[in-house]
């Protein structure tokens, strides 16, 4: 072989030899490949940062305010009403049917598993004991905020305390956990983050986060409901938990002296950090978490909020009476101007007080004037004296900043002498949502960003009122210490226990203490709309008072072309558009347990009787 | 050598220095691209040459020879038998002593004839002489000539010239001409692919001019396959291959799907879009592919590539492969179909240049008509309202304003008039109309350099596209750059190299406008600009301001990709492949919001304007691929067996990133920037990666070409599984019969081919929802809870849970095939019978109870099988001489359902077993209640709040009124109701209808009459229903809504066998019950398109010639010329339905350019 043939020999191979470089080289661990963005529980659970990095993902239980909305389960009450929804609501009307899968179970299950897969690691980590014990801590609290929403709802639940895996068959199919044991377990975790979580959470670096005030105000919240539940459902045992409820308002009480001045603003303030009597708090910002709630609250899309009758019945007089102890109050009521006259402040700041102006032609609605007459701006000039004006204006207008002509602004009925009658913010049943309605939002994109409280004095107070009731303690200076302040607030006179007696409300129920049911009105007062009510009723065993006949504002049919049905079809009274629903049945008290969960584990899991 | 690629070799090194090194001789090549070889020289015996070889085997003795000296051996093949070892060394000797040398110790003999040496055994010397003696003893004599084309007269360079029944021969030089020395009584055969071989007796002539004849049959011939091609008549799979350059013709389009779409039976295109540069095009092959998605693998030259990027005009052919013993070589993403696309290769000869210009104005092909103010507020009082929502204005007023202006215009000069301190508008302007303003202007520009040599080829062409939209200004445009470049070199005669490089750059521009507030706008909106009465003008915020005033977004795309290959032929038969593409691709898409001061046309005010909301985002990613082929492919003939085998490897690595930055409040409007603004900087990223490799191979075997049969198999892994089920194997098998070529049909000359194909096979899809499916990791996320300040801190999600088990999807596909060629081939049909099964798709296996607290892990869990047919007809024929028409018509169609699902609540809203795709549920229309259906008397004088009479249906919850739609109580309860969602009570609804594109269908027609030529396409979707639940198909859906003329046929007492259903006053309750899913409402979205005609002339070459010009032809051509459809206008049923229904709406093109070559 020549020269020229051994060249071209040895550019074979060496063209060879490239190509079998270029295979070894691409075939080295070629298909192993990891996400870049992702961490692994090996790499996360490791230090205090980073377990403070995971946790944040809890935080979101709180949800967004408006979703959260829907979850007040207000219409299922007695004090609201949904205003689009002529077919009533579905608990009270008795249309829950078993659901295949819910989004409630699924959903704290899901943060369940989240928590305990944190608590699973805290011993793997490389942290101080102390800190270990805060975060199991901070995993216990938020593990029962979770179970606290699915023993309001079911009963017996399953008690998950590790992260579960798809082979844990024993536990699919190790039934419910009777809800006894849920409850105590709960109280005895909570127990233990009052001991050992950091007094301010993560305070020194990032505020508002969950320490012991957060801790006290979910026993005192918790205690209350577990306590009254057992009492008044006959299941015994309930003094623990509203010994460990009093007990925790107690300490907040004396942490937490003073109330916010304003009630109005707890709702409509843009920033709630450091303000007084707010314990914990959700914050809202315009680029990144925002909410809708503000937005919703003024729509004339269904869900509508509208108060009944009974709901701004609650509000007392100044002087501290109720309106069934006045005999003339069956002829003010006729006219919502004298109806709302001297009243508990709160009514202004929760129902859309009323008004009447003239929304200026070729403004696009965006300007307004008072009319001559003056007795339509009674309301108007009041908040301008009560409440901060510029977060909460009167008159009202809809989110792009347009006038509402008038309040209460009748959907479907148009207001004689009205020059025209824009469709938003109506209302059905006459007392229309206010609470959440003020000016912190931007015009475009439904971005609310008023912050929400989450735990305040006020609840506490009436839970501490409540629970010391309960527990035979309830006395003057207990009243001073809780109801009197929230009444100073709201610029109504004291209470005075010694003066409640059996005449006191000639409207009380009968079979509820005059105290307590004084007590409860306080509760119901200063918690309207914020989703308390039907949990309320239901640990109480009252959901009768949600079964009557829903009522609306006293008008006249004939001033809106009788297009307003009023109770008994009369030509006046009260607005009544659904009718009177069946009596509660009791199985309703609990929910029933979706289908999916017996049928999956093999019938482990009961449902609930009755359903 | 027994064969004619001698010869070839022999030219090809011609030029060749022979003792300079092979390096030097590549970069002579190199250098030397584009210069033209010069050809043959007689033998001149007297040649002195250097040989120095060493036990060197006869064939390399000969091709050694050879290459030095141009000198052809003929030989029998029993001179090879002995397998004798040659050696010489010798300087400066003549042709005999090296034979001589050679030949000394062996039993052979030589005879020199000219240009030839005759190789003989003497073992067989007397059984030979006889022919060695005559071929020897011949007269032999010089034949020259030129071999043409027979349509263009271009002469045909490469052609081989032989002389037959033996290797001699020779090839044309670039201009055709050919020079050989034969014995005069010999047959000249002359062949070039795609043209009939012809064959001439040379009669002693020494002049010959060989005009070729292009053969239809044999255009077709060779398609594209998987890592090779394939002559079509041996196909056993699913094939379908369409020529682009006669599909796109002239028109003028710039995306390759557009091109596609209707050229191939199987093959589905939506469009969804007329936006320039839109990217809402969808394809698909053989319809529904998984649950979890999947689309066709693009590739050209083996590589995947976004099918956006390639210029059409690059595009050679197009060749799809369906069934899955024709994808199943590309393995892991190809399980639901490929495109292969083969560009334009370079063409060898002399430098010849192309250009080709199109340009077109375009207007929409169908804009919605708006009401006129009068219609409008008409309407407005018909359905009882009593204040329109705006400012307050009375509808009855405002009807009497209208009628009077209308009458007589002059009474308002100022197109509006107040009463009672309203403004009431009254001119009639058409906002939508307004902005679509523009023409759109089109120019497509298209340059081409190619030429070289068999050893060095190349083909350069640029592209440029600049589209500009029918908005009003420039900001809806499309900008596109494409640079290929293929440079082609034999560095040795067995070894080939192949560079591709490819760029391509598209910056498309996004008109920061919503469509969707133009179709909002009602017609007796201002237009222009307010005059607050100071002298200040703000522009009002209609649709064609607003575009005028926000900046465009932008969108650019670059991408580079690099593809080298090489070839080696180590022997005859075998060749060795290797392809390496290294491929990147950027992004940047930058949006910017100003947020100018309008002022509301309908509320008549200043449009909030809110300096927050101004914003600045840059949004960038780039990736990375890069794709490995290593392949042989060794073909053998054994007497009437034709083997073909092939195996390889493939391997491909992709990784993606991305960034982004936003802020907001500008500084400055006019310098959009993350400096030029104050507010808080937002920023992030992300990370993506997979990585696929496999090995594969491949059997051929026919039997005469009558009986073929096809094995695939490959062996494939996807980073997406875990490892443990990252292979998969998939096998796939095809076999045909080619009737036409058994006995007995020998005797017919109707068919040429009859070719049954049948073929089975499966495939892995390796989609899955996401790119990590087996990993636990922890996502990165942004908590959604702020700490005081907005601090929004980073937080971890869940690490999902992980089956060990789930694996590949597999998508099995079983084929039937037929191919008719007949009639002289000029009438073709093929039709495919098909049902691909894609099973084991991933999704939510095994349910588990919620206690978990986390999705159960994902499984191989359901199943779903599409069945569908295509059929293609092609004819085409010559009338005379000067005329000649083809006619070319597919049509395909398939349908897909569910045949394994976890859903055994049977709930309609999920998958379930039987399941269509694309069915639609709804109710069955009754027509509208009349006042009949209530009892008498119990209706109001506006006819409401009747009571129904017994036995009539109602909606559940609603109290219907004459003039609501009355649906059939399929149940019989008394009430129509939704059920409880499952198959077992869907209350009464039922399936009503399927909005799957059936019976695509698409047909071009072409004909030529001298110089002119005509082309036609035609598509369209042959049956389709559609649901349309938006403003523009609905009146008035609620308050804020616009009235178009088509919503005019509503119900109204005295209207009562309308289109539409009643109207409120309020967005009541009734009337959305009225639009519920339903048979009245079901629309047909069949349609018909004439996409495209052209004409063209073609110059004459006695014009051209004078100017030195090759070819020039002009034409004119109109694209989307007519769109025949069953819904209302502005509506089209190929146009995604975005909010609203406002589409912006495909252009209707009216082009001119030129193609010229030189």
């Amino acid at each position: 072989m020549n020269i020229k043939n051994i060249i071209k020999m040895k550019n074979k191979y060496k063209i060879i030899m490239l190509l079998a470089l270029v295979v070894c080289v691409s075939c080295e661990n070629e298909l192993e490949r990891l996400p870049k963005d992702e961490l692994t529980v090996a790499t996360t659970f490791t230090n205090n940062r980073n377990f403070q990095t995971y946790s944040w993902e809890f935080y979101e239980t709180f949800g967004t305010w408006h979703t959260g909305r829907n979850d007040f389960n207000e219409h299922s009450a007695d004090l609201m009403v949904d205003g689009r929804n002529d077919n009533g609501d579905d608990w009270i009307w008795q249309r829950i049917t078993v659901p295949t899968s819910s989004g409630l179970y699924n959903s704290c299950f899901s943060r369940i598993r989240k928590v305990n897969l944190m608590l699973d690691n805290i011993d793997g980590s490389e942290m101080n004991d102390v800190d270990r014990n805060h975060w199991r801590s901070v995993g216990y609290f938020f593990r029962a905020w979770e179970y606290f929403k699915l023993v309001k709802a079911y009963g017996d639940i399953t008690w998950v305390e590790t992260a579960l895996s798809d082979s844990d068959k024993e536990v699919f199919n190790g039934g419910r956990t009777p809800r006894k044991e849920v409850a105590q377990n709960m109280l005895d975790n909570l127990m233990f983050a009052e001991e050992n979580i950091k007094e301010n959470g993560e305070g020194d670096v990032n505020p508002n986060t969950i320490g012991v005030d957060e801790v006290r105000a979910l026993i005192s919240r918790f205690g209350l409901f577990e306590g009254t539940w057992r009492k008044y459902h006959g299941l015994g045992d309930e003094t623990p938990f509203l010994e460990a409820s009093a007990d925790a308002s107690e300490k907040l009480i004396s942490s937490y002296p003073e109330l916010h001045p304003n009630y109005e603003q707890l709702f409509s303030s843009s920033d709630l950090e450091g303000k007084a009597g707010i314990i914990f708090y959700k914050e809202y910002g315009r680029n990144s978490v925002s909410h809708s709630l503000n937005q919703w609250s003024r729509s004339s899309e269904s869900p509508v909020w509208d108060f009944t009758k009974k709901a701004a019945d609650m509000f007392l007089m100044s002087d501290g009476t109720p309106v069934s102890a006045d005999s003339d109050f069956v002829n003010r009521e006729k006219d919502p101007y004298s109806e709302f006259r001297n009243r508990d402040h709160r009514m202004y700041f929760t129902i859309t007080p009323p008004f009447k102006i003239e929304v200026l032609p070729n403004t696009g609605s965006l300007e307004w004037d008072y009319l001559p007459d003056a007795r339509y701006r009674e309301y108007i000039d009041l908040l301008g004296t009560i409440s901060n004006f510029i977060d909460k204006p009167l008159p009202d207008n809809n989110w792009a900043g347009m006038m509402v002509p008038t309040s209460p602004h009748w959907k479907g009925g148009v207001e004689p002498g009205l020059p025209f009658d824009p469709g938003y913010n109506t209302t059905s049943w006459g007392y229309k949502q206010f609470k959440y309605v003020n000016n912190n939002h931007i015009a475009i994109g439904w971005v609310d960003e008023h912050d929400q409280p989450i735990f305040r004095m006020g609840e506490v107070l009436v839970n501490y009122a409540e629970a010391t009731f309960e527990l035979g303690e309830f006395n003057q200076s207990i009243a001073d210490q809780t109801i009197n302040k929230l009444r100073e607030r709201a610029d109504v006179a004291d209470m005075t226990v010694g003066a409640i007696n059996a005449g006191f409300d000639p409207n009380r129920d009968a079979n509820v203490d005059p105290v307590l049911w004084e007590i409860r009105r306080e509760r119901s007062v200063e918690l309207m709309a914020e989703g308390f009510r039907f949990d309320d009723l239901r640990r109480w065993k009252k959901m009768n008072y949600a079964t009557q006949e829903k009522l609306g504002m006293y008008i006249v049919a004939s001033d809106f072309d009788n297009k307003i049905p009023i109770q008994n079809g009369a030509s006046e009274g009260y607005v009544s558009r659904i009718g009177k629903p069946s009596p509660w049945p009791d199985h309703y008290y609990l929910y029933p347990i979706p289908s999916n969960e017996i049928v999956l584990t093999n019938g482990s899991i009961e449902q609930n009787p009755g359903w | 050598m027994n064969n004619n690629k001698n010869s070839r070799l022999c030219h090809y090194l011609y030029n060749l220095k022979f003792n300079l090194s092979k390096a030097l001789h590549v970069l002579i090549i190199l250098l030397a691209i584009g210069i033209s070889n010069s050809y043959s020289n007689p033998l001149n015996s007297q040649t002195k040459i250097d040989l120095v070889i060493k036990d060197a085997s006869l064939i390399e003795f000969f091709e050694e020879v050879q290459s030095i000296t141009k000198i052809n051996f003929l030989y029998k093949n029993d001179v090879l038998k002995d397998e004798i070892k040659i050696s010489v060394n010798l300087e400066k000797a003549s042709i005999e002593k090296v034979l001589n040398e050679a030949f000394s110790n062996t039993n052979l003999d030589y005879k020199i004839a000219d240009k030839e040496i005759i190789v003989y055994s003497l073992n067989n010397r007397f059984n030979d002489s006889t022919v060695l003696n005559s071929k020897v003893d011949q007269e032999f004599i010089t034949v020259t000539g030129t071999v043409t084309e027979d349509e263009t007269g271009m002469p045909i360079p490469s052609a081989n010239i032989l002389e037959k029944g033996t290797s001699n021969g020779v090839m044309t030089d670039f201009d055709g001409n050919y020079s050989i020395n034969l014995p005069k009584d010999a047959i000249l055969s002359v062949s070039y692919l795609g043209y009939a071989t012809k064959e001439i007796k040379v009669d002693g002539r020494n002049e010959i001019d060989v005009v070729l004849q292009q053969d239809a049959a044999a255009l077709d011939e060779v398609v594209v396959v998987g890592f090779g091609s394939q002559k079509k008549a041996n196909v056993s799979g699913a094939v379908s291959s369409v020529d682009l350059e006669d599909a796109l013709g002239d028109r003028p389009i710039t995306n390759s799907l557009s091109a596609l779409q209707g050229t191939i039976p199987g093959l589905q295109v939506t469009l969804g879009s007329g936006e320039p540069g839109s990217q809402r095009e969808g394809f698909n092959i053989r319809g529904v592919t998984s649950i979890n998605g999947g689309s066709p693998l693009v590739l050209v030259n083996n590589v995947p590539v976004s099918i956006e990027d390639v210029n059409p005009r690059d595009i050679k052919t197009v060749t799809v492969l369906k069934d899955a013993s024709a994808t199943s070589i590309y393995g892991a993403r190809a399980a639901f179909g490929v495109i292969l696309i083969t560009t334009k290769k370079p063409e060898i000869g002399k430098p010849k240049f192309s250009y080709s210009l199109t340009s077109s104005v375009s207007r929409p092909t169908g804009l919605p008509e708006m009401a006129s103010p009068l219609e409008f507020v008409t309407a407005l009082n018909d359905w009882g309202r009593v204040d329109y929502w705006s400012l307050g204005q009375d509808p009855s007023v405002w009807k009497g304003l209208l009628e009077e202006y209308n009458s007589n215009p002059s009474t308002y000069p100022l197109g509006y008039t107040e009463v009672d301190n309203i403004r009431y508008q009254l001119e009639n302007n058409n906002p939508i109309d307004d902005l679509f303003g523009d023409l759109g202007f089109t120019q497509i520009h298209n340059a081409s350099m190619s030429g070289g040599s068999e050893i060095a080829n190349y083909r350069v062409s640029l592209g440029y596209t600049d589209e500009d939209g029918i908005l009003v200004t420039n900001k809806d445009g499309f900008k596109r750059y494409h640079l290929n470049s293929l440079t082609s070199v034999k560095i040795t005669p067995k070894l080939t190299s192949d560079l591709n490089v490819f760029y391509s750059n598209a910056n498309r521009s996004i008109a920061n406008q919503d469509y969707s507030r133009a179709v909002r706008v009602p017609s007796f909106a201002p237009v222009g600009d307010h005059d607050n009465g100071d002298g200040n003008l703000i522009p009002y915020s209609t649709p064609e301001n607003l575009v005028k005033l926000n900046p465009a977004n932008s969108n650019i795309n670059s991408n580079l990709r690099l593809f080298s290959k090489i070839e080696y032929n180590p022997f005859k038969d075998l060749t060795l492949t290797g392809e390496y593409t290294f491929e990147t691709k950027a992004r940047e898409l930058t949006r910017v919001n100003t947020d100018p001061e309008t002022f509301s046309p309908t509320v008549l005010t200043i449009d909030s304007n809110n300096n927050d909301e101004t914003f600045y985002r840059n949004d960038r990613g780039k990736s990375k691929y890069k794709g490995l082929n290593l392949y042989a492919t060794y073909s053998k003939s054994l007497g009437k067996h034709n083997i073909k085998l092939l195996t390889g490897y493939n391997s491909e690595t992709y990784s993606s990133s991305e960034l982004f930055a936003s802020r907001r409040n500008l500084i400055s409007y006019g310098l959009p920037s993350l400096d030029g603004a104050t507010g808080e900087i937002r920023a992030g990223d992300g990370f993506g990666e997979w990585a696929v490799n496999g090995v594969f191979g491949r059997i051929n075997y026919n039997y005469e070409e009558k009986y073929f049969l096809e094995a695939n198999g490959r062996y494939d892994g996807s980073s997406r599984f875990a490892e443990g089920n990252r292979y998969g194997f998939f096998p796939s098998f095809s076999a045909a019969w080619n009737i036409a070529k058994e006995s007995f049909m020998q005797k017919q000359d109707l068919f040429s081919v009859l070719k049954l194909r049948g073929s089975w096979g499966e495939i892995g899809n390796q989609e899955t929802p996401g790119l990590y499916p087996a990993v636990p990791g922890l996502p990165l996320n942004n908590a959604f809870w702020l700490t005081p300040g907005d601090i929004q801190h980073v937080t971890l999600g869940d690490p999902g849970l992980i089956s060990s088990a789930f694996t590949w999807e597999t998508v099995q596909t079983t084929n039937f095939g037929l191919d008719i060629a007949m009639l002289n081939n000029r009438l073709n049909v093929s039709a495919e019978i098909y049902s691909r099964k894609t099973l084991n798709m991933i999704t939510q296996g095994e349910e588990l109870p919620a206690i978990l607290g986390a999705p159960a892990p994902v499984a191989n869990a359901a199943d779903l099988e599409t069945k569908g047919w295509e059929l293609d007809f092609n004819w085409q024929d010559n009338v005379g001489k000067d005329f000649y028409y083809q006619i070319g018509v597919n049509i395909f169609d398939s349908q897909s359902e569910i045949t394994n699902f976890g859903n055994e609540e049977g709930l309609i809203d999920q998958f379930y077993v039987g399941r269509k795709f694309g069915e639609i549920w709804g109710y069955v229309t009754d027509g509208f209640y009349t006042v009949d259906d209530f009892e008498t008397g119990t209706l109001n004088d506006d006819l409401t709040g009747g009571t129904l009479k017994e036995g009539i249906p109602n909606v559940r919850g609603r109290n219907p009124n004459p003039g609501d739609i009355k649906y059939k109580d399929l149940d019989g309860d008394g009430e129509i109701f939704t059920g409880n969602n499952t198959l077992e009570d869907s209350g009464d609804r039922k399936i009503i209808g399927n909005n799957t594109r059936r019976y695509n269908y698409g047909a071009n027609i072409t004909m030529g009459y001298k110089n002119f030529d005509f082309s036609m396409f035609l598509n369209g979707v042959g049956k389709r229903d559609i649901v349309l639940n938006n403003d523009l198909f609905w009146p008035f859906r609620e308050k804020f809504d616009n009235i178009f003329k088509h919503h005019l046929d509503y119900w109204t007492p005295e209207n009562t066998s309308a289109y539409y259903p009643r109207i409120y006053e309020t967005d009541g309750s009734n009337y959305s019950a009225s639009r519920s899913t339903q048979t009245k409402y079901l629309l047909d979205g069949s349609y018909l398109a004439i996409k495209n005609i052209t004409i063209g002339y073609t110059f004459s070459d006695q014009i051209l010639d004078k100017l030195n010009i090759g070819n020039l032809r002009v034409f004119l051509s109109a694209e989307n010329l007519l769109f025949a459809d069953q819904l209302p206008q502005g509506l089209n049923p190929e146009l995604q339905d975005r909010a609203r229904g406002a589409a912006y709406p495909f252009q209707r093109n009216f082009a001119i350019g030129l193609n010229l070559n030189f």
